[in-house]
């Protein structure tokens, strides 16, 4: 194979001047450089411009950039940066990824609970009253002491929840109200039909303790009735009469019967000290009388409480009264207790302001 | 993600080919956050040098355009960098003037940032010979203002 001696033009050469003065070249390129640049002067000074601008940028190659500037161009973000940064949950911060594993647990308990059918579930069921319940013992004279049977009654009631609307509030003790299904709501019912029968009678005091006994006419008086049938509660019953009452006549008797309502107000006063008394003064002045066990005007925390009963004809002038006062609040709420004709029954709670 | 060298060599590239500290961080910037949105943190893959150069090479036209706007108002940028002891901005200062744009890219990259004359060609999408010439021309330039 023949070696052609490559013959390269001044131009050629000094175009690979560069590629020589990096060693970039082959063997006989090189070596044909060499001999060219022995003979020309100006591929010399180009060669040495480039070794010349070589060490000058491998000088200016020490550069640096200044750490304030680095740790600034490092925080660089744009919207497409930081979305993928914050898009995954490892980054986001320890204290939002708690709070978010809060509210979703919270919420699925919230839904699982706003979701099950609790009331049809066997389990529940079971622990359901049974259909037929067995509530009163009726002594054969057509006689009862209600004071003993109405007693324990509400003894049971109480054990097992608060009456049925308002009266345990009512009365001043201000619990909260509750209406559970099954015996004891039967028991606190039986409280709630009994005191309305002695209310009935002017006594409206179910828990007094002189004995005293109060005939029942059923006719006159069908809700003492009710509560002679309910107010055995527990008892076993007797040989004379055992009325077993299923829960629909219950139910049928509720429907029946003429319903009620009390007055709630409210009302938010100064100087309760002075105008609480005042206020007893009115209510009694327009014929009103305490309904509950607690007197006119009983003072709870730093309000004043008033449960009574008002001719219907004073209605209109109380208010007025009241509101010489200030503003009151009032609704007309259902209530199981029926009044007599002519009277309407108040609640009225004035809050201290001061 | 995108390390701290990697960064380093975007500022210097842009402070070096465009001579205008306030364009040069701006592009930088730019580039990085891209940088990061295509490879975000916690991934364990970074930039390749010829993507990088690749993302640098987008940003620097317009950039280009605006430190020329900025070129009578703005001093030789010293803030962000530090240069070498005995180094001299002035012949490169001069290339700049009398230099083509493609030359200066190619020799800040290759001389200055030390990329290799294969990323330089891959990230600019041209040869390697290209790349040679272009970074010959340049040298001569510089040697003969230095």
């Amino acid at each position: 194979m023949m070696d052609f001696k490559r013959q390269l033009t001044p131009f050629i050469c000094h175009e690979l001047l560069y590629e020589y003065s990096i060693g970039a070249l082959d063997e006989k390129r090189r070596r044909a450089i060499e001999e060219f640049l022995k003979t020309d002067a100006e591929g010399r000074k180009i060669l040495e411009a480039l070794r010349s601008g070589v060490r000058y940028v491998e000088a200016l190659a020490k550069t640096d950039l200044k750490p304030e500037f680095l740790a600034h161009l490092s925080e660089s973000e744009n919207a497409l940066s930081l979305g993928r940064k914050y898009s995954s949950w490892r980054t986001w911060p320890e204290t939002l990824r708690w709070s978010i594993t809060a509210i979703i647990i919270s919420a699925s308990v919230a839904s699982v609970v706003a979701a099950v059918p609790w009331a049809s579930l066997n389990f529940f069921k079971l622990m359901k009253a049974p259909e037929s319940v067995e509530l009163a013992q009726i002594p054969g004279g057509g006689m009862v002491n209600l004071e003993t049977q109405g007693a324990s009654a509400v003894a049971k009631a109480e054990g097992v929840a608060s009456d049925e609307g308002d009266e345990s509030g009512d009365d001043g003790a201000g619990e909260e109200e509750t209406d559970l299904g099954g015996p004891a709501a039967a028991g606190a019912r039986a409280k709630d039909l009994a005191a309305e029968a002695v209310g009935n009678t002017q006594s409206h005091h179910l828990g007094s303790h002189d004995g005293e006994e109060v005939p029942l006419d059923e006719e006159l008086h069908p809700a003492v009735a009710s509560a002679k049938v309910l107010a055995g509660g527990g008892v076993q019953p007797g040989p004379q009469a055992s009325a077993a009452i299923d829960t629909s006549d219950l139910q049928e008797k509720k429907e029946a019967k003429p319903k009620g309502f009390v007055y709630r107000a409210f009302m938010s006063l100064h100087d309760l000290d002075t105008v609480g008394p005042k206020i007893t003064d009115e209510i009694r002045g327009l014929g009103g009388e305490k309904a509950g066990e607690v007197e006119l005007g009983w003072k709870r925390g730093a309000g004043r409480y008033y449960h009574f009963a008002l001719p219907e004809t004073n209605e209109e002038r109380l208010m007025e009264k009241l509101r010489a006062y200030g503003p009151v609040r009032i609704s007309k709420d259902p209530h199981p207790r029926v009044m007599p004709s002519g009277q309407v029954r108040f609640i009225l709670w004035i809050e201290s302001s001061d | 993600m995108v390390t701290d060298e990697q960064v380093r060599r975007i500022a210097l590239f842009f402070l070096f080919s465009l001579m205008d500290e306030k364009t040069a961080l701006h592009a930088a910037g730019r580039v990085i956050a891209s940088v990061k949105a295509a490879y975000p943190a916690g991934k364990p893959q970074t930039i390749s040098n010829s993507e990088l150069i690749k993302s640098c090479w987008g940003q620097w036209p317009q950039h280009r355009k605006l430190a020329r706007t900025h070129a009578n108002s703005a001093p030789i940028p010293s803030s962000a960098w530090a240069l070498p002891e005995r180094a001299d901005l002035g012949p490169w200062m001069k290339f700049h003037r009398s230099a083509a744009d493609e030359e200066i890219v190619a020799v800040t990259l290759i001389n200055i940032l030390g990329f290799s004359e294969n990323e330089v060609a891959h990230g600019l999408n041209v040869s390697v010979g290209t790349v040679r010439y272009r970074v010959g021309n340049a040298i001569r330039r510089l040697g003969a203002s230095a």
